[in-house]
């Protein structure tokens, strides 16, 4: 599944579409910036609640190639703009996290642990 | 369905059980790492997926009424953890694999 | 934090929280001594003498410009000046308080200032009463009194085994996110112990435990108190600073000030003050920088006055 094809999704909003369309890998769902740092896979989905510039920074650091933010939980703006820098398309939904990983499981196929 | 079927699925290891955990009734699935998040959902038989390994998420868990945490990412586990979820009556597991993982399984076996 | 630090008495803390809702106006002096301008070190002397008291503000057209203190008297004295004008010896930008502002603000303003007495002044910024220690002991005694009246009685009429009445202070640390919940998990079990419906103790341990976590993550240390009756819970926190900027920022979901290692515990989400307001029947905030921060939230135990969700 390529990033774009969220978009397409109607659970998902693009609040954030600078960004370079990549196949996504496969998903990572967490709040925690440390553990966003040293478990996601480089050109994974990062699911999250955590609306916050310094995600941004995180992900890009880790290699994540988009961001979902759940349960309709605002965007802040100096976040949007840290994303459109760093390239990182941003998604919003009124979905929680459980739900947005189990339907993104959907989309991409596959799951590491099955 | 029954907390001993899920936690088989998702190859979760017990961590604390109080007596008859294996047949607490689970309907939904919580994932979040901000106990705030946790605090506000309403919902009846909950369990929490956390990879927040710590007491603030036992007691989280407590004051919603959800009856079963599972700590993902293989965390460590602390005795303060293990000792607030027999005061609590939590049922805890600890499984290795990352929440987006346990969530996608969970997703599955509940058929979201 | 360890374990064995004393703990100040129940009793001592359920007293102190009393005194701390109580309002500024309530507790200050009403009949202020004060002088103008143009007044002398000599007028000062005459006053302090006259009535006992150790600082006299200065005003102009009732807003407090100044404050002598005995210390000033002494320096004028000292050096002969005592026909001078107050101007030359007061000092000048003086920390005044507003009347209307709960007294744990006052407490936490003489812990940080090294001021013996504030001027306490009214929404026009006009002079309405001066703030001493000695009225904050008196506050305490009267409280003290009062509860030790309330004992007696309880002593004669004890309540029933199972009453729903209680009242609880916890005293929080900044930083000590071991001990944040352990109120809220006390409170829960009471009301689960007094038949108390799921729902509602769900709604009471939300609000006390994200208050618990805000004078833990947020605050420089503060207490919690609970007072039950049939009727109701009310949780107060009153904390020592350092005070919110923006109390309509800190009420919008998602704003936060936490820092990463905060986050790193599991909240600053900037849900917290918006969820205890969500699960309240009543609630207030009221918050000087600097000073501290008050939150009330009033739950309701009567089944009539069940929350709209």
């Amino acid at each position: 599944m390529k990033i774009s094809e969220i978009q397409s999704l109607e659970q998902f909003t693009c609040v954030q579409d600078q960004y370079t369309d990549a196949e996504l890998t496969t998903g990572y769902t967490s709040d925690l910036l440390s553990d966003v740092m040293g478990n996601a896979d480089e050109g994974s989905v990062l699911i999250t609640i955590q609306a916050h510039k310094n995600t941004v920074a995180v992900s890009s650091l880790a290699g994540v190639a988009a961001i979902i933010i759940c349960n309709d939980r605002s965007v802040p703006d100096d976040m949007l703009a840290a994303a459109a820098d760093e390239g990182l398309a941003v998604f919003q939904t009124s979905e929680n996290q459980f739900n947005t990983s189990a339907l993104v499981a959907q989309h991409i196929g596959g799951c590491p642990a099955a | 369905m029954d907390l001993l079927r899920i936690v088989d699925a998702l190859d979760a290891e017990l961590v604390h059980g109080p007596d008859g955990w294996e047949k607490i009734n689970i309907e939904t699935v919580f994932a979040s790492d901000l106990m705030s998040d946790v605090l506000m959902s309403e919902r009846d038989d909950m369990l929490l997926v956390t990879s927040l390994s710590s007491e603030q998420s036992i007691r989280s868990a407590g004051i919603v009424g959800s009856e079963a945490v599972i700590v993902a990412n293989g965390k460590t586990v602390t005795e303060g953890m293990i000792e607030l979820a027999a005061d609590q009556d939590v049922a805890l597991f600890r499984a290795r694999f990352p929440k987006y993982d346990l969530c996608v399984l969970l997703g599955r076996l509940l058929g979201t | 934090m360890s374990e064995e630090r004393a703990q100040p008495l129940q009793s001592s803390l359920r007293v102190q929280e009393l005194i701390y809702g109580l309002r500024i106006s309530e507790v200050m002096t009403s009949k202020v001594f004060a002088v103008s301008r143009n007044c002398t070190m000599r007028d000062v002397q005459t006053i302090m003498k006259n009535n006992s008291i150790t600082g006299v503000p200065v005003v102009d057209n009732k807003r407090v410009v100044g404050i002598v203190t005995m210390n000033d008297l002494m320096n004028a004295l000292e050096r002969g000046s005592m026909e001078e004008s107050v101007i030359q010896w007061m000092v000048g930008e003086v920390q005044t308080l507003a009347e209307d502002m709960p007294l744990s603000f006052a407490i936490s303003a003489f812990g940080k200032f090294p001021f013996r007495q504030f001027p306490v002044v009214n929404k026009k910024n006009e002079l309405t009463g001066i703030l001493t220690f000695r009225n904050i002991n008196h506050a305490l005694i009267r409280e003290l009194s009062r509860q030790l009246r309330d004992m007696e009685q309880r002593h004669e009429h004890p309540p029933e085994p199972n009453s729903l009445t209680l009242s609880k202070v916890y005293q929080l640390s900044r930083y000590d996110f071991e001990n944040g919940g352990k109120a809220s998990s006390e409170i829960k079990k009471f009301l689960k112990s007094r038949g108390v419906p799921p729902k509602v103790i769900r709604r009471v341990a939300v609000a006390s435990y994200e208050l618990e976590i805000n004078l833990v993550a947020h605050s420089n240390g503060g207490m919690l108190g609970f007072d039950i009756t049939e009727d109701r819970v009310k949780i107060s926190s009153h904390d020592r600073g350092p005070g919110i900027e923006d109390i309509e920022k800190a009420m919008t979901q998602g704003f936060s000030t936490a820092n990463e290692w905060i986050r790193s515990q599991g909240f600053g989400a900037g849900m917290g003050l918006p969820n205890v307001k969500r699960v309240s029947d009543e609630f207030a905030i009221e918050s000087a920088m600097g000073m501290g921060t008050m939150v009330k939230s009033i739950i309701s135990l009567k089944p009539e006055k069940e929350h709209e969700d």
